[in-house]
């Protein structure tokens, strides 16, 4: 699971006002660099939820095992707000594009900060069912 | 020669007058040099009646041009039982529908037509010495050329076929060279005969005379056209055929169709979309080969995993996509002798099987029982197991395509987070409706259970109704797609009620007054009494069945989704599918 898909996904679960963004704990990680493509990145800055993005990144420092991640030296620091013009600066396009689409946890957790429901991720596969009282 | 010549040019304009401008020069500008061409589709056993709907999505991709704008005549309509439709086109566009269509053959640049081929020739003829000049630019040597002569509506054989090559002879000097293997120019005649359903052999009615009769020249062709030319490979999707592929579902989508979804959707590089009932990826394969980036929502997490359900044919395309990921492929303790034959075969029984149970619905309860842990009961061959690498991703490793992102969810209670002004530009999906694989969503009948072990515990599902499931999946693609994005997918029906016959009453014996379902359609009771009304041939041209007027009633409906285009697959046992194609209002 890439965090591009972090960022979309919520906790559904009946009654949940809140479930978004879902806290990762991650027990394994992966670095995979993919091409960069500038515009579509650009392409995805009104699609993201730029603190839940932020937050996502702090817990995946967390996580004790990169795989991949000598390749990559260190995570990409990220601004603290979205600048000003986010299509003109590449610099700030390659970090969010890193932290978009070449991190994915490969196993831990997912936890719903409203209601503390947790969904498993294995092998890279998010588990997003609810159990049959949930819904 | 007077104005009514030739039927079926409903315009009211000789061919004539339209061929003139055939070889003028482009004169308007802004156009990018449109001019018309004739497209010929390929006879295809399934999916004949999808061939406009695929021509119109393509056309809007590649060249952006809009269905009033694309044809030169009327739009057609699903009755249309031609091969051929008139387009006008950019001669660079002709070529990139030709590359990317699954059911365009070729397109032509039309030099002449007639009644007969004499008459075509004659037509050829008529038109001076400049346009004489004109093809003689694309006949004379050094270029080669071959001449091809097909017929519609009936067989030709080799005999007449040489008679109309022979017919053709006064367009040529003489010095003309012929080669059959890597020809420059390629000439069709193309014969169109009337449909004629009743007295239809298999060879077709010899006796039946041609309506049409084109001459042209190939502007570009696709498919199987250049598969002599192109050393083998008859199309790009051919290498994406299922026979071939590592990993299959129960009811994995055949390869072409996935395709014609995925340019019904206009799927291009850089662009992100989702399939929300993936299975083992059959679409996302096409969709990923244009270079899309993918979700995938699948609830079955066997599925999903490779454990038991799905199964694989082409063991050594596993294996190779399990080495390219780097995964132990070390042999299993026991002697691994036995054949791979052997092998495959019980895995496919233990599938079948197991589908076999699914089909006839079992409840939630018997089918955990024949689930076994797939940790503790590995498969023969541990390497084709999820932990060797069989599971949804390793297709994307066989084919070299960058691997979706697969989610465990429900389409009745999507985990997707709300994003204003959509965030995916295209749906296509061939959704459940339980008439192969059962449709299931979360929930349970009866009481509720308390869950012992959180961990090991298995959501009991609940079978999915087609309306609400395609009521859920029309409200997740107007809530997901952006502005104008477009979702594809197909649509089950029973022809019982395009020809008004009451299934009911015929088969089931009324019982309580219900209609059935379409799963007890599909698994009737033994004995049932077989209407032979509604024993349809496949390609059947019934304007009962194909008026789109007919269907239009069957495809669901949402306010911000409008409906493009559909249509319809005639499959055995009366029983149909409907291609649809949606696309999302501005908002």
């Amino acid at each position: 699971m890439r965090l591009m898909t972090h960022n979309v996904l919520q906790c559904n679960k009946k009654g949940v006002q809140n479930g978004f963004p879902l806290i990762i704990k991650a027990t394994s990680m992966k670095y995979e660099e993919t091409p960069f493509d500038k515009s579509f990145v650009s392409a995805m800055i009104p699609k993201i939820e730029y603190h839940a993005l932020l937050k996502a990144v702090s817990e995946v420092q967390q996580c004790p095992n990169i795989a991949g991640m000598d390749k990559l030296g260190s995570l990409p620091v990220l601004p603290l707000a979205m600048p000003a013009n986010p299509d003109e600066d590449e610099d700030f396009l390659r970090r969010l594009h890193t932290v978009l689409f070449d991190l994915s946890m490969l196993e831990g957790e997912l936890v719903c900060p409203e209601s503390g429901r947790v969904f498993p991720v294995n092998d890279g596969i998010p588990n997003m069912l609810l159990n049959d009282d949930e819904v | 020669m007077g104005s009514t010549w030739i039927q079926g040019y409903s315009l009211g304009r000789t061919w004539r007058q339209a061929s003139g401008v055939l070889h003028r020069a482009p004169a308007m500008a802004g156009d990018g040099g449109r001019r018309e061409f004739l497209v010929l589709f390929a006879h295809h056993n399934m999916y004949f009646n999808m061939r406009f709907q695929e021509l119109e999505a393509v056309a809007h991709l590649v060249a952006n041009i809009s269905r009033a704008e694309l044809y030169v005549e009327a739009p057609p309509c699903a009755l249309s039982a031609s091969p051929l439709v008139r387009v006008r086109l950019s001669e660079a566009e002709a070529r990139k529908i030709c590359e990317r269509a699954v059911l365009v053959k070729a397109v032509l640049e039309v030099w002449s037509l007639g009644r007969s081929c004499a008459e075509a020739v004659e037509a050829a003829l008529g038109q001076g010495p400049e346009a004489r000049r004109q093809r003689r630019a694309f006949l004379a040597p050094p270029l080669k050329l071959q001449i091809r002569v097909e017929a519609f509506g009936r067989t030709l054989t080799l005999e007449e076929k040489g008679e109309t090559m022979e017919m053709l002879r006064p367009l040529f000097e003489g010095d003309e060279v012929v080669d059959l293997k890597a020809p420059e120019t390629n000439l069709w005649v193309l014969e169109e005969h009337r449909h004629e359903c009743e007295e239809k052999t298999h060879l077709g009615p010899r006796k039946s005379v041609a309506e049409r009769v084109f001459i042209g020249r190939q502007v570009a062709g696709g498919r199987s056209v250049d598969k002599k030319i192109k050393g083998g490979e008859k199309a790009y999707f051919q290498r994406y055929d299922l026979s071939q592929r590592a990993v299959l579902g129960p009811t994995t989508l055949e390869n072409e169709l996935a395709f014609l979804m995925a340019n019904c959707a206009c799927v291009q590089s850089g662009q992100m979309g989702m399939d929300p009932f993936c299975g083992t990826g059959g679409i996302l394969v096409a969709l990923a080969h244009f270079g899309a980036r993918l979700y995938g929502g699948e609830i079955d997490i066997r599925v999903v995993r490779g454990w038991r359900i799905a199964y694989t044919k082409n063991k050594a395309a596993v294996l190779d996509a399990a080495k390219k990921r780097g995964l132990d492929l070390t042999e299993p303790a026991e002697p691994a002798a036995a054949p791979a034959e052997t092998g495959s075969t019980s895995t496919r029984t233990d599938s079948w099987s197991l589908q076999y149970l699914l089909d006839i619905g079992l409840p939630a309860e018997v089918k955990k029982v024949k689930q076994v842990n797939p940790n503790a009961r590995a498969e023969k061959d541990h390497r084709l197991t999820s932990a060797g690498g069989c599971n949804i991703f390793t297709n994307f490793v066989q084919y070299g395509l960058p691997s979706p992102e697969v989610v465990v969810c429900d389409n009745a209670m999507p985990p997707w987070r709300p994003v204003p002004g959509g965030w995916l530009d295209f749906i296509v999906t061939d959704p459940p409706y339980g008439v192969r694989a059962g449709a299931k969503k979360q929930g349970r009948e009866g009481k509720a259970v308390v869950v012992q072990d959180i961990s090991s515990y298995i959501p009991s599902k609940v079978s999915y109704g087609e309306d609400e499931l395609s009521e859920d999946l029309l409200g997740f693609a107007a809530a997901s797609l952006k502005d104008r994005g477009r979702i594809v997918f197909l649509v089950p029906v029973d022809l019982a009620d395009f020809l008004g016959i009451d299934r009911a009453a015929a088969e089931q014996g009324v019982e309580d007054g219900s209609r059935p379902n379409l799963h007890d359609i599909c698994h009737p009771k033994s004995g049932r009494k077989k209407d032979p009304r509604l024993c349809i041939s496949e390609t059947t041209r019934d304007p009962l069945l194909l008026d789109e007027a007919r269907y239009v009633d069957f495809i669901p409906r949402h306010a911000d989704l409008e409906l493009l285009g559909a249509s319809l697959q005639v499959l055995s046992g009366g029983l149909g599918r409907l291609l649809v194609t949606m696309r999302r209002l501005p908002r």
